[in-house]
């Protein structure tokens, strides 16, 4: 396997685990307003997230970042394609990074609720952001035939207005799971009734997706493979179905894992759909470039692969340390600072 | 302006806003790291409250520069994929090293120390935080290595309009890079020293401290703002020597000659047709302005230092008073010497291989432009902003208020679980 092939695979699985594990962020935020009512509780819920915050956020800067450096074609292409959405993602990545670590440094009461909103707000735009862009992606970008992005108007379509209303939910429905699991009291309990709501509207959601792009949202020509992503958008639904029966049986990180599965799943139907390649021209009778052309050359894919590869495995087996040492229930006596 | 002017703004104010996050991140985290080693060495009680006042304050200035660096990452992919296509194949290189060492790994240790304090042996807990400063140094070192070829490109070949890298070593020992770490983390200590000694004077003035939180903090920010600003200066002038060899049209707009500039003009005519060249004056001024503040950091840093040889700092009047002004200035001559290293390079972006016209994204329109500019500028300027507002409030309120940091444990913070007795065994 070369450089080029084993960084998109890399780079695959560094952004599906920042949906996953930014997915509880953004879940967290979008349910907050509904599952805690007061401050305290407010609180219960940011810092449920507490200790996996910072960690969960910059999964992103590391995916955006080594594709800068080994795929900087598929990078240029993915943010110039769909300019608009990716700034909606954006701006909500930054408001929420930066809302839920200021939130408690204000004392008043009235403060608090602001950054409360916006943090509602950011993460909205976040979970929107990215289910749009990658509806969009699915769909394909405005290439010419030198294989270069002419425009990023073709990139706001029903089909991705709606991806990004289906990745609201689905991240909502996983905030949720995930409160269950580590949250205590009134919160976990209303999360606990929240969860099988929200994941049949976020599978209703896929449902439509999936009807809108079988029946032309879709250019002819943009995925070689739909069996496959049907089958992963199924597998979405199922693990889905899995997340609601566990949580009624009170296993909460069975539950977590199923939904975790499902975030997960959402972009593997795109990649698996149009593999073996990504970045599909819109108009037909052109040429998708192919990964070699879209990656750097071999001297610094070998840079970074020896001195980035290790750390970044060493750094991921630290956060699953902190996972390991956060796993419990809080308790009111909680390490708290967000 | 057209889109090349506004992509250049856009990208100005997004780096010269995010870098003085980031200058006082890197400063402070130090002091942090130095202060909680001395308590888990000595267990005095003035140190942990130290690291929980300069901590926070680190803390909440990271957490905004996060947001500053999403916004510029971006911007690279969005503005400039001329310059991602071209030559991501060898600067691409160090910036990805960089968000993996550094980001990944600051973050997640961060992280750690924020939540773990009661969760981790002490030595743990204090290795971890002298993890979260070496790879906040280590960004500073790979941003600086991909800066560094911008500047002076080595160990690349060009194959058609790409460039490739040929030689990672030449790349990692560029000296144009390493000169440049240098004065960088130099001019981070110092701002760091002199923004805890503007903080503890003026908590001095309010008396918000006790004197021993005062007079060590004076102490650790004295150390930092002299010998940073030492490093920072004899760095700055070696800078200048290895400029004037490299980059010859810098060192010409520096010292105002325009013989040297008209012919440097001739010559991009003739390779590019029409350019703009560098603004010299801008370039000029900027250059003046960040090394005479240098020069009054070097004197004012040495004063302090003095000063607090058997705590005389306490009772002078005057120089209390200084510190409390003298804390912006650091901050203006970090962007006034971002200004003197960055708009001196142009009309290039790769010097002497790539221009910044080349640079652009070519499919992008003035109106794109014209939105993302409004977007990333109100984005970036309110995250600056708020940072100094919360910065103020919270160095205000002094370190006798409880910060924020490593508390809930005790503090009531959150709802009463019926369960409460369940697990207190777990907390050390």
């Amino acid at each position: 396997m070369g450089y080029a092939t084993l960084w998109l695979c890399a780079f695959g699985v560094l952004f599906t685990g920042y949906l996953v594990l930014a997915g509880i962020d953004y879940g967290v935020g979008l349910v907050l307003p509904h599952v805690a009512r007061e401050d305290g509780e407010r609180r219960l819920a940011l810092n449920a997230v507490g200790p996996f915050f910072l960690g969960n956020e910059v999964w992103l800067l590391v995916a955006v970042g080594t594709m800068i450096g080994t795929l900087p074609g598929l990078e240029s292409r993915l943010l110039t394609g769909a300019y608009p959405l990716a700034i909606v993602a954006m701006v909500g990545v930054v408001v929420v990074n930066v809302s839920v670590q200021l939130r408690s440094r204000s004392t008043g009461s009235g403060a608090r609720s602001f950054w409360d909103a916006v943090v509602f707000g950011g993460a909205a735009a976040a979970a929107f952001g990215w289910g749009a862009l990658l509806a969009a992606l699915a769909g394909g970008v405005d290439l010419d035939a030198a294989g270069s992005v002419t425009g990023s108007a073709g990139s706001v379509t029903p089909l991705s207005l709606l991806g990004g209303v289906t990745a609201m939910v689905l991240f909502a429905a996983h905030g949720a799971v995930f409160l269950t699991a580590r949250a205590y009291g009134a919160v976990a309990e209303r999360a606990r009734r929240a969860v099988p709501v929200l994941s049949a509207a976020a599978g209703l959601l896929l449902l439509a997706t999936l009807v809108v792009a079988m029946s032309g949202g879709l250019p002819d020509g943009a995925f070689r493979h739909p069996v496959f992503a049907v089958v992963a958008l199924l597998g979405v639904l199922a693990v889905l179905a899995v997340a609601v029966w566990c949580t009624s049986r009170a296993a909460a990180w069975q539950a977590f894992a199923a939904s975790a599965t499902a975030v997960a799943l959402a972009p593997v139907a795109v990649v698996a759909g149009k593999y073996p390649a990504l970045i599909t021209p819109r108009g037909s009778g052109l040429r998708a470039p192919a990964t070699e052309e879209l990656a750097g050359s071999s001297t610094s894919l070998a840079l970074i692969t020896w001195t980035a590869g290790p750390v970044l495995l060493l750094v991921i087996a630290v956060q699953a340390y902190a996972w390991w040492i956060f796993r419990g229930r809080m308790t009111s006596r909680s390490p708290v600072f967000y | 302006m057209g889109a090349l002017g506004l992509a250049r703004l856009e990208f100005a104010i997004t780096v010269v806003f995010h870098y003085l996050l980031v200058a006082l991140t890197l400063g402070l985290v130090l002091l942090v790291a130095i202060t909680y080693t001395r308590w888990v060495r000595t267990g005095d009680p003035v140190f942990e409250r130290m690291t929980r006042f300069w901590g926070l304050l680190y803390v909440v200035n990271y957490a905004v520069g996060i947001g500053a660096g999403l916004a510029m990452e971006f911007q690279l992919g969005m503005n400039w994929s001329g310059l991602e296509d071209a030559a991501s194949g060898v600067f691409g290189a160090p910036l990805a090293v960089e968000t993996v060492v550094a980001f990944f790994a600051e973050s997640t240790f961060l992280a750690l120390w924020i939540f773990g304090r009661h969760r981790l042996p002490k030595k743990t807990h204090l290795t971890v935080l002298w993890l979260v400063v070496a790879s906040a140094y280590m960004s500073a070192v790979w941003a600086l290595i991909a800066n560094g070829f911008l500047h002076h490109p080595v160990g690349y070949r060009k194959h058609g309009p790409v460039l490739e890298l040929t030689s990672p070593l030449a790349l990692l020992t560029n000296s144009n890079a390493w000169i440049a770490i240098g004065h960088i983390v130099g001019a981070a200590v110092l701002t760091g020293g002199f923004f805890m000694l503007g903080v503890t004077a003026y908590l001095q003035r309010r008396g918000r401290a006790e004197r021993e939180f005062l007079r060590r903090s004076f102490r650790t920010g004295a150390h930092a703002a002299c010998w940073g600003a030492v490093i920072t200066a004899g760095l700055g002038a070696l800078q200048l020597e290895v400029v004037t060899k490299s980059q010859p049209v810098k060192f010409a707009a520096f010292i105002d000659s325009q013989e040297k500039l008209a012919v440097y003009a001739a010559q991009l005519k003739k390779q590019f047709g029409q350019v703009d060249m560098p603004p010299a004056t801008l370039v000029r001024y900027a250059a003046l302005t960040m090394m005479v503040i240098g020069l009054i950091a070097l004197i004012v840093g040495t004063w302090s230092l003095i000063a607090v040889r058997k705590d005389r700092i306490l009772a002078s009047r005057v120089l209390t008073w200084l510190l409390i002004p003298m804390m912006a200035l650091p901050f203006v001559a970090n962007s006034a010497g971002w200004v003197f290293r960055e708009v001196g390079r142009q009309p290039y972006t790769v010097y002497q291989l790539l221009s910044t016209e080349e640079a652009l994204t070519p499919s992008l329109t003035v109106a794109e432009l014209t939105v993302s500019l409004a977007v990333f500028v109100t984005v970036v300027a309110v995250l600056l902003v708020l940072d100094w507002v919360l910065l103020a409030r919270i160095a205000r309120r002094g370190p006798a208020e409880d910060t924020g940091l490593w508390t809930g444990s005790m503090a009531g913070d959150l709802p009463s679980d019926p369960q409460d007795d369940r697990d207190v065994a777990v907390l050390v």
